[in-house]
């Protein structure tokens, strides 16, 4: 594989660092009047009066893009009629939920039409007989939890930003860190309301736990990052919740023991909630930036590579003791240095600070984040790859991620750009070569499409492109998004183009 | 009817001998399990891998001609034989599954693969499978992918399509695509495998598949419990869903049910006294969760009756009444299997329902019924109706979607509740379908009779 096959897009973005107004791409008078008509005039936004919030999301080397226009829709009829005007008039409309994504999957089309859900934000039913929330897409995973906890119910997925929508996270398919006993985004929404890129309106699925009856459309559009359809309205299956949690804290010697350690566990049957891997300067760092101290003893630290953080959750307490005490068992047995039951507190605590790892990084001026899966045994010599590397091009690449997964964060330190770009396009094909993917839970987006095109079976981005063209036909959805449009040719164009670039 | 020599000789390059023409040696491939469906063949094409798999496949495409796929022949809609002579491309031989990735807690196997031979090579790495159900000697993974079966323990692990990470399958132009490598979080395009899955061999023919595997529950308890009327069932049912993670499965059997097994089978019954509605659950953990069975099913309310059962002779004694039903059934003449799924809040309303809607139409029609009730699935059967009088079918079928329910939970729409499509998916979805087909399978050659209605 030409190893100078680097992303046309992060290419692009150096020449368009800040966010400009291109006069010549201002919408026509034509489409703000028809989406003024259907949104109504306080809900569609041009120009500098677009918030500068809009035009990026959380990924931390895409550039911003100012959108042609932004419109706030209400209802399904109302983003039915934004997709018609927009289809009709060619204009590509990007869905936006809360902007959290890490890929920039959410960043505008320059001159297109952004269509934010905020204003479609109610939970609209806990039906609390047949376990299920009936929401729209702009709910926040916090808001649905501050609605559920009352019930003793939880919607089990929790990816590390809690004001991520679901709309967001239907798209994107939302792991996280409890993926490991509850499955994904996409286990979890029994049914769907959308948009197509016709402006036709599909509801598929139900209120009910299994269903085959026909193709599955719903489980089509989840990770589809707003390129088959809108997402209106999700039907999501929710669980009853635990009472208790357990955490427990292993330091580990070697990663080589860490990845050990994983398969018994979840073997066991303890039903891990959570199994996660911080390397010591992930640990350091996350602490640091949440303020507080594990209390672990210099000695031990020393001899620590890395952490293995594992939460527990039962319905009664004194089997929950049970499980605690058998996983130290089994976690000595394995080789952890020490064992450490954590507090509640000091469990929670942890936790959440683990989930900030993102902005720990960030403030410390990280300038990539990668979100590469590999099979979970493979962790320790896909890092090992992955600290050679950086080593090699003095890059810094530190990391945690969920180990039961396999999926690994790395946050990469390397403020040149080629070199950079370089490093990082080596770490994916590392983790392809292990038979890992370029991305685990983030998604695609616009930022890992050249990766996805080099590594991916060309068959595949073919079906791709078929079935984008069945849900929009006029390719009006986040076009550019996952894959572009068109095949090849102008790739090529750009390879050639690099040829010897940063090297 | 004789096979095109040309034909024959095609398939013979692929495939070698493996290819059945004598209509004696076809005829148990062209038949379903029921007796119900019976169809006619020129042909059953047995491939030993992927690649003899795709020929066939191109073979037939560039012949212009139609194939059923074919797993273990146990499908229940009609889906897996070939009603209008298409060629039928049996799986079996794609058996073989890898070894068990044991850090991983998953397998990759072949189409043909049994399910119980799935559970076998899973318990002896000291996994388990998520899936059962009592087809498992000779339904295969390709099939239940197929058709995303279900089962007794969707409860807790989910159906086929939770178990799925991926599969390998070739398509109606003959390419093969492969997504076999096993990642339990993957975002990266869309779900393949989840569009395949369930697909009923209309888009792809599937030919291997990559599993997870569940972590075993070696600590068992069932339990059989008579309860005194339908909303005490299913009010339990509820009950333990939500305070027994352990809870594995919950099945719903009434008691013409477990008479009928007992005639047929020669049982004993399981109460003296005669409850009209039963239970029969199941829970798996690894310490012995015996104590917090008997905890909880105390306290539900109406219970007439319990027998518990913790050693695995008992425990199987208690699955036969619920296990043989199918084929206690199957004695009274093919019956009419309507496999239907309900939000839990319509389950009571249904269930009493069904028996009127059905003697409404056929006075001398009898109607059982049992089913996963825990995933709010109930197995309707109907025997005593003519083989092609589907009055009843869609009698229940509209009172399911009058319900909110799916005509289908688990065993999929094959010919058989075809023409009911329209009763689960709009026809905007059913649009979407025929797109999905023609992309996956352009000259419609795979299953061009099953699932999707005429247009
Ligand atoms: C600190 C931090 C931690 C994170 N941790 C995790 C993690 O552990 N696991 C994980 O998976 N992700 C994680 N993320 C990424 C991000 O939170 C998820 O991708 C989330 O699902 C995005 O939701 P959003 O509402 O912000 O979507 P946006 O960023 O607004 O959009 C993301 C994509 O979804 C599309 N979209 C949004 N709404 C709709 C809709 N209604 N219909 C159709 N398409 C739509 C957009 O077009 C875009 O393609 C993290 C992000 C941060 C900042
Ligand atoms: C006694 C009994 C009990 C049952 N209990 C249950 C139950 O509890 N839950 C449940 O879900 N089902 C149940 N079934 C139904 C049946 O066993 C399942 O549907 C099973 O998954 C079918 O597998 P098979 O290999 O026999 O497929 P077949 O019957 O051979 O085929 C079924 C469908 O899948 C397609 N197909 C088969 N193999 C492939 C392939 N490799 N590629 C593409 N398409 C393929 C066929 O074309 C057909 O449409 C039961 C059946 C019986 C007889």
């Amino acid at each position: 594989m030409a190893p100078d096959a680097v992303s046309t897009t992060q290419h692009d973005h150096e020449h368009r660092d800040a966010v400009t107004t291109n006069t010549e791409r201002l919408p026509g008078i034509e489409l703000i009047e028809l989406l003024t008509s259907i949104v109504g005039p306080d809900n569609v936004d041009i120009g500098d009066r677009i918030s500068d919030d809009l035009c990026h999301d959380e990924s931390l080397g895409a550039a911003p893009v100012r959108p042609g226009a932004a419109v706030r829709p209400v209802s399904t009829e109302e983003v039915a009629g934004v997709v018609r005007v927009a289809g009709s008039l060619g204009v590509p409309i990007t869905a936006r939920g809360s902007g959290t994504g890490l890929s920039g999957a959410s960043i505008p089309v320059d001159g297109g039409i952004v269509v934010s859900f905020e204003r479609m934000n109610r939970i609209l039913e806990i039906d609390l007989a047949n376990h299920v929330a009936v929401v729209e897409p702009g709910v926040t995973l916090a808001d649905l939890d501050d609605e559920l906890a009352p019930h003793q119910l939880v919607y089990p997925v929790f990816p590390g930003e809690q004001s991520a929508s679901l709309g967001g996270n239907v798209a994107t398919n939302a792991g996280g860190m409890r993926a490991v006993k509850y499955g994904v985004t996409r286990h979890h929404v029994l049914g769907l309301e959308v948009v197509l890129g016709t402006g036709e309106v599909i509801v598929s699925g139900g209120r009910f736990v299994k269903s085959t009856s026909g193709y599955d459309l719903t489980q089509l559009i989840v990770g589809s990052e707003g390129t088959l359809a809108l997402v209106t309205k999700a039907i999501l299956r929710l669980h009853p919740r635990p009472a208790h949690q357990a955490t427990l804290l292993a330091p580990f010697a070697t990663l080589d023991d860490v990845a050990k350690a994983v398969a018994p566990i979840v073997m066991s049957g303890v039903g891990p909630l959570v199994v996660e891997y911080l390397d010591v300067i992930s640990m350091a760092g996350v602490t640091a930036s949440a303020g507080f101290d594990l209390g672990i003893d210099q000695d031990l630290q020393a001899r620590t590579l890395a952490y293995l953080v594992v939460v527990l959750e039962q319905h009664r307490v004194e089997r929950l003791e049970q499980d605690a005490q058998d996983l130290a068992a089994q976690l000595s047995e394995l080789g952890a240095l020490d064992v450490f039951v954590l507090s509640d507190r000091a469990g929670a605590q942890l936790v959440e600070a683990r989930e900030r790892a993102f902005w720990a990084a960030k403030a410390n001026g990280a300038d990539e984040i990668v979100d590469v899966v590999v099979p979970r045994a493979s962790i320790p010599e896909y890092l090992a790859t992955v600290g050679r590397l950086s080593e090699e091009s003095s890059s810094l690449a530190v990391g945690c991620g969920h180990a039961a997964d396999g999926n690994v964060h790395l946050s990469v330190w390397q403020s040149d750009g080629p070199t950079r770009r370089e490093l990082l396009h080596d770490i994916v094909a590392a983790g392809v070569a292990l038979g890992g993917v370029v991305s685990g839970e983030h998604g695609i987006g616009t930022e890992k499409k050249a990766y996805l095109a080099e590594f991916e079976d060309p068959v595949k981005l073919d079906l791709y492109r078929r079935i984008k063209s069945i849900f929009d036909p006029v390719g009006i959805l986040n076009p550019g998004t996952i894959f572009d449009l068109e095949p090849a040719e102008s790739r090529t164009d750009h390879r050639q183009h690099r040829k010897g670039a940063g090297r | 009817m004789p096979i095109d020599p040309t034909l024959a000789f095609r398939l013979r390059e692929v495939v070698g001998a493996q290819v059945l023409v004598d209509p004696e040696l076809v005829a148990s491939y062209t038949a379903d399990w029921t007796g119900r469906f019976r169809g006619h063949t020129a042909a059953v094409v047995f491939p030993a891998s992927t690649e003899e798999a795709a020929g066939v496949v191109q073979v037939c495409r560039e012949s212009g001609v139609a194939i059923v796929p074919q797993g273990g022949n146990t499908g229940l809609v009609g889906g897996g034989v070939p009603l209008h002579g298409e060629v039928v491309l049996n799986m079996g031989r794609l058996g073989g599954s890898e070894p068990v990735d044991r850090a991983g807690g998953q397998v990759t196997a072949g189409a043909g693969v049994t399910l119980a031979g799935i559970q076998e090579v899973a318990a002896e790495s000291g996994w388990s499978y998520g899936v059962d159900f009592s087809s498992r000697a000779s339904a295969t993974t390709g099939g239940s992918v197929a058709t995303n079966a279900g089962g007794i323990r969707v409860l807790r692990y989910g159906d086929t399509r939770a178990q799925l990470l991926g599969v390998e399958a070739v398509l109606g132009t003959g390419a093969v695509i492969s997504h076999l490598a096993g990642l339990v979080k993957d975002n990266t395009g869309y779900d393949l495998s989840g569009l395949i899955c369930g697909s009923e061999g209309t888009l792809a023919v599937v030919t291997r598949v990559r599993l997870r595997l569940v972590p075993p529950a070696p600590e068992r308890a069932a339990a059989l419990i008579a309860l005194r009327n339908l909303d005490a069932a299913l009010g339990t049912a509820a009950v333990l869903r939500r305070s027994l993670p352990q809870l594995e499965a919950c099945e719903i059997i009434f008691t013409p049910g477990i008479d009928l097994v007992c005639s047929v089978f020669g049982l004993r019954r399981p109460f003296l006294r005669p409850s009209p509605v039963n239970l029969l659950i199941e829970v798996a953990d690894r310490v012995d969760p015996t104590d917090i069975l008997i905890e909880a099913i105390g306290s539900a309310e109406h219970v007439i009756d319990t027998i518990v059962a913790t050693d695995s002779p008992r425990r199987a004694e208690l699955w036969r009444y619920r296990e043989e039903l199918t084929a206690a059934i199957n004695t009274l003449g093919p019956p009419h299997k309507l496999d239907v799924t309900l939000p839990t809040t319509s389950l009571a309303g249904f269930i009493d329902a069904v028996p009127d809607v059905v003697s409404t139409i056929e006075p001398t029609a009898s109607t059982w019924l049992f089913g996963h009730v825990g995933d709010g699935n109930i197995h309707v059967n109907v025997t005593g109706l003519r083989t092609d009088d589907d009055r009843v079918d869609g009698a229940v079928f509209e009172l399911v979607a009058r319900l909110g329910g799916s005509i289908s939970a688990e065993h999929g729409i094959g010919s058989a509740k075809r023409r009911w499509l329209h009763l689960s998916r709009s026809a905007a979805e059913q649009t979407a379908f025929r797109a999905l087909k023609r992309a996956l399978d352009p000259d419609g050659i795979l299953n061009p009779h099953v699932l999707i209605p005429d247009a």
